[in-house]
């Protein structure tokens, strides 16, 4: 899986849980929480459906470690086989 | 006035009769502990205004442990206005020689303890229900005597005139709620919230103590004395003056967890301003509707939120007079705090409340309708003491860590003012939900006292035990859980975590306070919500013939209380209708439905009506249907609570669409984000169905009931009111 499948893979299951985010303006560093406003539910169901996808446990402790775009792809390319 | 009721028998009689005197005390408005006379050993006696003892005259081993108990605390006991019953299990003709052997009994009592009380007084008991009026009456007789020696005891007083008795008693003690208005200062009769918080402490000389220790997300530390948090909120105060605001003015805050929102609150209430919190997840729509039931006549926010959240709209507010945004600079039509903050003086003599007057407003979620803003006053601020002392054993000193938001009634009532009236040292952590960072916070701050939630308990208990192998959580001493039932096995896996359970408790906006807990020392039953404080009656009552009903044991009903304590809510906002229909038949009716067990703990069973409890957070269906029918596409909207096992219940909605609009995934991302944009995540669907008709009853309403049962497989129950069904 290349760099780019991830990508899109996570920002199609991001704006599926949050339909209001928009792929088109979504920055490199936007924080989940803090600039996307996605809760901590949001966080959990993203984390279930990035585990169906591609395959990669994120553990609660790691969350931290996909907190942004950039951090999640660089973090997801490292586990995902 | 408060009154310990403790008996020495564990017969099941003096028990009962016991049980009857505090219930009746109760009714009557009072509050009355009940207790084995073994479990008040340890009781600080001095918190309540009058101690009613009792043991049977059959039983030679329990007048033994009345006159032990009583030889021990004599000197408190005597301090009191004391009531001294000792209760004779007889009937009426009861044999002459039992009589003169109470005597005895009671007046080697008084040569044993040293102790000679108000009214030492044998009672005509009762085994039946139909007799214990008997008792009622000889109660009532008893402090009348107390009043008034010379009062004819033998006369018959109708024991359900209760203002006669209320006159005896208000009168008897002006110090209803004594141990609480014992931990304030309420100087010249003035009671302000902020006061007691927060300037009591620096007058008395705890000026130094750290009031919070603010941990911001980036990883800054901030701390904030108590002097510091009194200078910093005279300047709010005298900033809101300085613009014109006056007492009574609605002060709005839409902040996360930083130090402005903990000085704008206070502030706020120095100036007998009423201060309004709301959740900074709120999308636009909800804060609102908010800030035109409040009557907004000031905003407090971060720049960021005033440009996402309100510079949209907020001209229309018609009240609305200022706009303070933090930091140094201020977009147009705001005031930038941090300059107006560094101009106002430091020093403000304090708004001198009085314990009646407007202090919050918590909005909170109707089933249909708008929300309601219940209101609370600063006499709120003796319960808040009360029960941050019992029911979170917050102490001076103590470490505390409340996670709650300060947007709803638990961050404010236990995230602000009873741990700063308690005089704890509050971590206030910026950041949501972290799993290493809160196990590192507990251990690095050795976190005392610590309060949360069950979503985010839940969510530890998904990472598992082995995460918080590394952390030292001895520094723990009592834990708290709230805002939505807590699982049993949330309570059990805490214990093996953390070495304490966590505590669950039950309340709500309009109550203002923790009604009913699982107290400290206090055996937990994992799942109950725990028994209610002293001073709080709570029953399980059901409607029917226009009357309300009281259950018994194990039958499921609503939860109800009986009215009274300080920061119980005194109005909706401009709602008086709805607020009366909260009040039937002397009790305050919850919307709770519950059961009490044998042993008097409460369980929580559901909501009575469609609220939805999602993560702590109560949702109103009808604010959420409102803004999904404004899309173009969704003609009908019902939406329900559908139970999840991490954050308790998620919102889910079924709609009907427009001619011209087809239901597609599409379609249904848009009506979610839609959703999200105008409400905010906490309180926009998690998922959205489409059909082609919704239940519905004659007059249009949308059976929501009907849709949730279905949806769990449950019995559908009464439909006889359907009339367009589900396609």
């Amino acid at each position: 899986m290349t760099k780019a499948d991830i990508r899109t893979a996570f920002i199609e299951e991001l704006t599926a849980i949050a339909p209001d985010i928009d792929p088109a303006t979504l920055g490199e560093d936007d924080h989940l929480q803090d600039d996307l406003e996605l809760d901590s539910m949001d966080v959990l169901n993203l984390v279930t459906a990035l585990h169906r996808r591609l395959n990669v446990d994120i553990p609660e402790t790691d969350y931290p470690q996909i907190a942004t775009l950039a951090l999640a792809l660089s973090y997801l390319a490292a586990r995902v086989k | 006035m408060k009154i310990l009721v403790a008996y020495a028998s564990t017969d099941g009689q003096t028990r009962k009769i016991c049980r009857v005197a505090a219930d009746w005390l109760a009714d009557a408005g009072h509050m009355a502990e009940l207790l084995p006379i073994a479990d008040a050993d340890d009781i600080d006696l001095t918190r309540f205004d009058a101690v009613l003892l009792a043991a049977s005259i059959h039983g030679g081993r329990y007048q033994k442990a009345l006159t032990e108990f009583c030889a021990k605390h004599a000197g408190t006991l005597s301090a009191l206005p004391s009531l001294f019953l000792s209760v004779s299990l007889v009937a009426a003709g009861h044999e002459a020689e039992d009589w003169q052997a109470l005597e005895k009994i009671l007046t080697d009592f008084t040569s044993a303890t040293g102790w000679t009380p108000n009214r030492v007084e044998q009672v005509a008991g009762a085994y039946k229900p139909s007799e214990y009026d008997i008792f009622r009456r000889f109660v009532m007789r008893r402090i009348l005597a107390l009043k008034d020696p010379s009062a004819d005891l033998s006369a018959d007083i109708e024991y359900t005139d209760w203002v006669a008795l209320n006159a005896v008693l208000s009168d008897w003690t002006t110090a209803s709620w004594a141990e609480a208005r014992a931990m304030l200062d309420m100087p010249g009769g003035m009671l302000n919230i902020a006061h007691e918080a927060v300037d009591r402490h620096v007058k008395h000389g705890h000026g130094n103590e750290t009031a919070m220790l603010w941990l911001g997300k980036g990883g800054d530390r901030q701390e904030l004395s108590y002097a510091e948090l009194a200078r910093q909120s005279s300047r709010f105060a005298n900033l809101l003056a300085a613009q014109g605001l006056i007492p009574g003015d609605n002060v709005f805050a839409l902040l996360g967890r930083i130090p402005e929102l903990y000085i704008a609150a206070i502030g706020t209430l120095k100036a007998g301003m009423v201060f309004t919190p709301l959740f900074s997840a709120f999308g636009p729509d909800p804060i609102r509707t908010r800030m035109e039931i409040g009557a907004a006549r000031v905003l407090v926010t971060t720049p960021e939120l005033y440009k996402r959240k309100i510079a949209a709209w907020c001209d229309k507010i018609g009240t609305l007079k200022l706009i303070l945004v933090t930091g140094e600079d201020a977009a147009e039509g705001c005031v930038a705090l941090g300059p107006a903050m560094e101009a106002a003086s430091p020093d403000f003599d304090t708004i001198p409340t009085r314990p009646e007057d407007p202090a919050l407003i918590h909005f909170t979620s109707g089933t249909t309708g708008r929300p309601k803003g219940a209101v609370h006053v600063h006499e709120a601020v003796l319960y808040h003491a009360f029960s941050g002392r019992h029911a979170l054993d917050l102490t001076p000193g103590t470490t505390y860590w409340c996670t709650a938001d300060p947007g709803w009634v638990t961050g404010t009532s236990y995230g602000i003012i009873a741990p700063l009236v308690q005089r704890v040292k509050m971590i206030v952590d910026e950041a949501e939900f972290d799993l290493d960072r809160w196990y590192a916070t507990i251990e690095r701050e050795k976190v005392e006292v610590w309060y949360s939630a069950p979503t985010a308990i839940r969510m530890m208990m998904r990472a598992g035990a082995d995460v918080a192998k590394p952390y030292d959580f001895s520094s723990l001493r009592f834990l708290a859980s709230v805002g939505e039932p807590l699982n049993p096995e949330a309570v059990i896996w805490s214990e093996k975590v953390f070495g304490q359970p966590f505590h669950d408790n039950w309340w709500q906006t309009e109550t203002g306070g923790i009604m009913i807990a699982n107290l400290p020392g206090m055996t937990v039953k994992p799942g109950s919500m725990g028994k209610p404080m002293p001073g709080i009656r709570a029953g399980i009552v059901e409607h029917g013939n226009g009357r309300l009903k009281e259950l018994g044991t194990g039958e499921v009903g609503e939860l109800a209380l009986r009215p009274g304590w300080p920061s119980m809510m005194r109005a909706y906002l401009n709602e008086q209708a709805r607020y009366d229909k909260c009040f039937v038949d002397g009790w305050y009716l919850s919307g709770d439905l519950a059961r009490r067990d044998k042993d008097g703990y409460f369980w929580f069973v559901g909501r009575a009506d469609d609220l939805i409890k999602t993560s702590g957070h109560l949702v109103g269906p009808f604010e959420v249907e409102s803004v999904l029918i404004e899309h173009p596409a969704v003609a009908e909207a019902g939406v329900i609570g559908l139970p999840d096992k991490t954050a308790g219940e998620i919102v889910k909605a079924y709609v009907t669409l427009n001619p011209g609009f087809t239901a597609n995934e599409v379609l249904e991302r848009d009506l979610r984000g839609h959703a999200r944009k105008r409400l905010g995540p906490a309180v926009s669907p998690r998922a959205v169905v489409f059909r082609e008709n919704l239940p519905k009853t004659r007059s249009g309403k949308i059976m929501r009931r009907l849709l949730k049962a279905r949806e769990l497989g449950l019995p559908e129950g009464d439909i006889s009111t359907l009339e367009t069904d589900e396609k």
